[in-house]
């Protein structure tokens, strides 16, 4: 369970007034979404190990300047996580590519199960590679990171209502993808196929 | 941040996606607890050092801040000899300046009792971790500076666990550790260190009966168990 916005703007008062203690309560609110957004952009682990890190050093180096002015502070910290990794994408020459996501261990199950898993795991990774960059983007601030749309907007550079409308688009791709009921009773006019062909600037774009 | 209540609303259906999402992000995403562990440890030294570095450039000149600063220059000054001449540092057990170390450390402590009191339990493990390294480098005289500060540690510990629960029970566990940690040390030092080490070993003994005997919770969080701030306001909040 996640701190409210309260105990969070609380928190990062406390650690900009040089309180280690608070800033390490920040970082165990924050470092497994973090993680989790530079891992599904990343192809090595030990490389999301290290962005995460340098994200929260950056952070430790920007707070003194963080003004909440209805600024979620969640928002704030997607937003250097994003250039964090745009950063590393352009000095590495790396594409982030999520079928090359981590495989990480999947707990005590058998190998039959396993093999069923991975099969499904591998099955979404490749849903989600059929996003376009920005759609892919709502879903990991979304799901993966679990923001709020506005911290998600305030993280993408875009307004809320657009955020969701890419997240919209997203999820019926996705489910198109993996084969789930497309039948969702819509009452709205809908684009349900993946945009592949729309321009993506996602993660090129600076914010 | 909602995570439960944030993705659901927005599209019908997608709650068995969300699921199939999340086993995702948790098989193949997830952070390693070690690794996060190691960086938790490097990022609160690294806030550390920057508050250090803030008491150092831009602390007022009077009063008790004004001492600080004053100390802090010369640890700075200590840190940078010790450093170009390659010797011991001067902020090690047993050193120069080890001493004003432990002042300056004591006195930025957070404000927040819980905290607080957490922190207490940090600096009592560092002085451990002190005395294991002066051990493993046989240097007997920086081992009984860093047993001398642990003992010290732990009446202040003890003064800010107070009678809640919480603080209570990590810091007996802390010290209860510790006396492990200490027991062998002093089968690995000669006679005379090994008697510090049995000295801060009955230390922990005492703190541990003492918080056995204390009433139970009897505080709330926030609430400051031990003394007052120093005088001057010398809290971490206040400007150094």
């Amino acid at each position: 369970m996640r701190a409210d916005d309260d105990a969070i703007e609380q928190l990062v008062l406390e650690a900009q007034r040089g309180d280690p203690w608070a800033f390490g309560r920040i970082f165990d609110e924050f470092n497994e979404p973090i993680h989790r957004f530079i891992a599904s952009r990343v192809n090595r682990p030990s490389d999301a190990e290290d962005l995460t890190q340098l994200v929260f050093v950056k952070a430790l180096e920007a707070l003194p300047r963080y003004e909440p002015r209805g600024i979620p502070f969640g928002g704030w910290l997607f937003r250097l996580a994003r250039n964090t990794i745009i950063d590393h994408a352009r000095t590495h020459h790396e594409h982030a590519d999520l079928t090359a996501a981590t495989h990480q261990a999947t707990g005590e199950a058998g190998p039959a199960e396993l093999a069923l898993l991975h099969g499904d795991l591998d099955a979404v990774a490749r849903a989600l590679a059929g996003l376009t960059d920005e759609q892919r983007e709502a879903i990991e601030l979304r799901f993966f990171a679990g923001l709020s749309a506005r911290e998600a907007a305030e993280a993408m550079g875009k307004q809320e209502g657009t955020v969701r409308g890419l997240q919209f688009r997203a999820i019926a791709a996705l489910r198109r993808s993996l084969g789930m009921d497309l039948d969702l009773g819509l009452d709205v006019d809908v684009d349900l196929e993946p945009t592949r062909g729309e321009p993506a600037p996602g993660l090129g774009e600076r914010p | 941040m909602n995570k439960e209540s944030n993705v659901h609303d927005d599209h019908p259906g997608a709650d068995e996606l969300g699921l199939r999402l999340e086993a995702y992000a948790s098989a193949r995403l997830s952070p390693n607890r070690k690794a996060a562990a190691r960086i938790r440890s490097a990022l609160i030294e690294e806030a550390r050092m920057r508050r250090l570095a803030v008491a150092i450039g831009g602390a007022p000149r009077s009063g008790r801040a004004g001492a600080r600063r004053i100390v802090a220059l010369l640890l700075a000054a200590g840190l940078t000899v010790a450093g170009a001449a390659g010797v011991v540092n001067a902020t090690s057990p047993g050193g120069p300046l080890y001493g004003a170390r432990i002042w300056l450390e004591t006195n930025t402590l957070p404000a927040n009792a819980d905290a607080r009191a957490m922190e207490r339990i940090h600096l009592i493990d560092e002085r451990v971790e002190e005395a294991q390294r002066a051990a493993a480098t046989g240097d007997e005289h920086a081992v009984s500076a860093a047993i001398a500060a642990y003992r010290d540690a732990v009446e202040a510990a003890l003064t800010d666990a107070g009678t809640v629960d919480d603080r209570v029970v990590q810091l007996k566990a802390a010290l209860g550790l510790h006396v492990v940690v200490l027991e062998t040390l002093s089968d690995r030092l000669p006679a005379a260190a090994a008697k510090g080490i049995e000295r801060a070993i009955e230390a922990s003994h005492q703190a541990v009966d003492r918080l056995d005997t204390r009433p139970g919770d009897q505080g709330k969080p926030g609430d400051h168990p031990g003394p007052p701030e120093t005088p001057g306001g010398g809290g971490p909040n206040s400007a150094p």
